[in-house]
């Protein structure tokens, strides 16, 4: 006779077993961990809390009788990442293929709930097939999962791993978190999957072609990054995690900075090429400027032209955006604004302050981007820097062109301050556009038009590429040498660390979508 | 900075200075605040599997075509600079994807390309 604590422990032994043997091992076959294993690597050693490992699932009909699924396919509960409070689900695919049956539905919800409540991050380790459909109907606790996703968004940092399937239903929670990271080689994400996408529109292609990562890192945008594999997952959420606070009512934490906030930065003295038509690499910049050089880029893959990432000043996270010359010039075109514009939000929401760095040659023109609506995005980008009420540190390196300014925080979207850096130039347009219609008449008139319309630039290029004219009329608050930004941005933030600003007293705005 | 207090009944007088930077004030207080703040933590990014590579080489943005760099034929590296296309008042340059052969290169100098054309083929890609 066993005494009812050995009953207990022999029970708990098998429920933590998931699928079993057989099925753990495929599951180590495809390259991908179990849930417990993810769990155990996200985990400070030990500290893992288990809710529902006894749950099961209540269906009796299309053979569900007689399907044991331990923990209903979830695994749920909190635990310290580096020592702070993180709530966490892991979808177990040993078990019923990690699809969301009611029981399932219920677990995720029950801790969602409970993590905000506690005000704590939640993190969500997606491999599951999908709804449960032997279940029917009681799949609808997805519904639950989104409402409670988007009621969270701003409160509480909600961090996705897609780390194997996650289709249909499935696939919108994520969509709806801050953070989604996808592993190469074993996510899938889509909304419908390639057998059903071939039976409606006759389209042929297989479920890496369709919902891979680097389909959603480079065409769709839909992840922020994509990870080597399970480890380097677990390894990038933790991080991503160390830049926010546990919501929106704490500070971000703050590191240990082991170098000198005074020091300048001498290559950053080169970094802007002498001729104005040559590319550099922001991402550099970025760099030079970071503590101990480190910076972390989200959705690298996706609208190179502009770059956004985070990173750390004296030990304070900071959220950088920064036109990327290297790729499309740097201009500003729709999926930039849209990257830009949820990176904004993201910083926002969390108390990390922004810093704007310009070198911007203006929108792209295009039929295209005009039919599909590059105002409508724009406006995205426009309405987030304009509502962000964090710090907000604006530098133009060098171009600063049209409407991509209000883009790039300038004056009137309500920095705190501007700086340029003196190889700043900005106007409302480029040189010899702005001489072709400003002196139209002069030109036409001279007899040696090309002549003529060469000096007339040259005189408008005089002007304005440089940073003084701005400085003259106080749209720029301070001209520096790009070596002192460093010091310049950690000074003025630590100024700026207490800003409150007042709000209207609505109920939200009306986001341009 | 010097700071003078008192404990159990006796008085101390505690000096402070930067050795390194003589002219460097900062308080105790925030000097052993900094010290005992954990260490940020770092990430260096894992390689992922290659990506399909496409030896198309087209040019993300509308513009005039103002060098070009290789000729058909030539031996090229990952990186290596191609072509130069003229738009948005920047020389854009298009680079080699991967190590390889210029198999074709459709364009010279002068030609005016539309966005997503291509600039140049490079063949020869190894898995």
């Amino acid at each position: 006779m066993s005494t009812p604590n050995e009953e207990f422990l022999a029970k708990r032994e098998k429920l933590l077993q998931g699928g079993g043997e057989a099925r753990i091992q495929k599951q180590h076959e495809k390259g991908k961990l179990t849930a417990r294993e993810r769990l155990d690597l996200l985990f400070d050693q030990g500290s893992f809390m288990e809710y529902g490992l006894f749950v099961r699932h209540r269906a009796t009909e299309f053979g569900m009788d007689k399907v044991d699924a331990p923990a209903d396919g979830v695994v749920t509960g909190f635990g310290t990442v580096n020592g702070r409070v993180v709530y966490a689900y892991a979808q177990d695919a040993t078990v019923v293929g990690g699809s969301l049956g009611e029981m399932h539905g219920i677990k995720i919800v029950r801790l969602m709930e409970e993590a905000i409540r506690a005000g704590k991050p939640i993190i969500a380790l997606n491999d599951s097939g999908g709804a449960r459909i032997q279940e029917g109907n009681d799949t609808k606790l997805y519904l639950d999962i989104f409402r409670l996703n988007a009621y969270a968004s701003g409160y509480i940092p909600q961090l996705s791993a897609i780390m194997g399937p996650c289709a249909g239903g499935g696939a919108y929670s994520p969509a709806l978190t801050d953070f989604i990271i996808n592993v190469d080689g074993t996510s899938r994400m889509f909304v419908t999957g390639p057998a059903v996408v071939k039976s409606v529109t006759g389209e042929v292609i297989d479920d890496e072609a369709l919902g891979g990562a680097r389909v959603h890192s480079r065409i769709s945008g839909v992840c922020h990054r994509v990870a080597a594999d399970d480890a380097d997952c677990i390894e990038q959420l933790k991080l991503m995690l160390s830049f926010f606070p546990d919501n929106c009512r704490e500070k971000p934490p703050v590191y240990r900075c082991s170098e000198d906030p005074d020091k300048l930065v001498p290559e950053l003295d080169t970094i802007i090429p002498e001729d104005s038509r040559k590319v550099f690499d922001v991402r550099r910049v970025i760099e030079l400027m970071a503590d101990d050089g480190f910076y972390y880029e989200i959705r690298p893959e996706f609208a190179r032209n502009i770059v956004v990432a985070l990173a750390r000043l004296n030990g304070r996270s900071v959220g950088f955006i920064a036109n990327q010359p290297l790729y499309k010039a740097g201009s500003m075109d729709m999926n930039a604004a849209d990257k830009a514009a949820q990176f904004v939000n993201l910083c926002d929401a969390f108390g990390i302050p922004l810093v704007f760095l310009s070198d911007v040659p203006g929108c792209l023109p295009g039929v295209d981007q005009e039919y599909a609506g590059v105002l409508r995005h724009g406006a995205k980008m426009v309405y987030a820097v304009a509502n962000a009420t964090v710090p907000k540190i604006a530098l133009t390196m060098r171009k600063m062109y049209g409407g991509a300014s209000a883009c790039m925080c300038e004056k009137g979207m309500g920095p705190d301050v501007v700086l340029s850096w003196p190889t700043a130039q900005s106007a409302v347009m480029g040189a010899a556009g702005a001489a072709a219609i400003v002196f139209r008449k002069e030109i036409a008139a001279s007899d040696d038009p090309a002549r003529t319309r060469a000096e007339l630039t040259a005189q408008y290029e005089a002007a304005f590429n440089n940073p003084y004219r701005k400085a003259a009329r106080e749209y720029t608050d301070m001209i520096i040498l790009p070596s002192e930004t460093r010091r310049v941005l950690i000074r003025c933030l630590k100024a700026l660390e207490n800003k409150q600003v007042e709000q209207l007293p609505k109920k939200h705005g009306n986001m341009p979508v | 900075m010097v700071y003078e207090f008192q404990h159990q009944g006796r008085m101390y007088r505690l000096t402070m200075e930067c050795i390194s930077h003589p002219e460097h004030q900062e308080s105790l207080t925030d000097i052993l605040q900094a010290a005992l703040l954990p260490k940020a933590p770092r990430y260096t990014p894992r390689p992922c599997r290659p990506a399909a590579l496409d030896g198309q080489v087209t040019t993300p943005l509308p513009g005039k075509v103002v060098k070009v760099w290789v000729k058909e034929g030539d031996t090229v590296k990952a990186g290596d600079l191609l072509v130069t296309v003229e738009a948005m008042k920047m020389e854009n340059e298009l680079y080699a994807p991967f190590d390889g052969v210029v198999e074709s290169l459709p364009v010279q100098a002068g030609d005016l390309l539309r966005a997503g054309q291509v600039a140049a083929v490079i063949g020869g890609a190894q898995e």
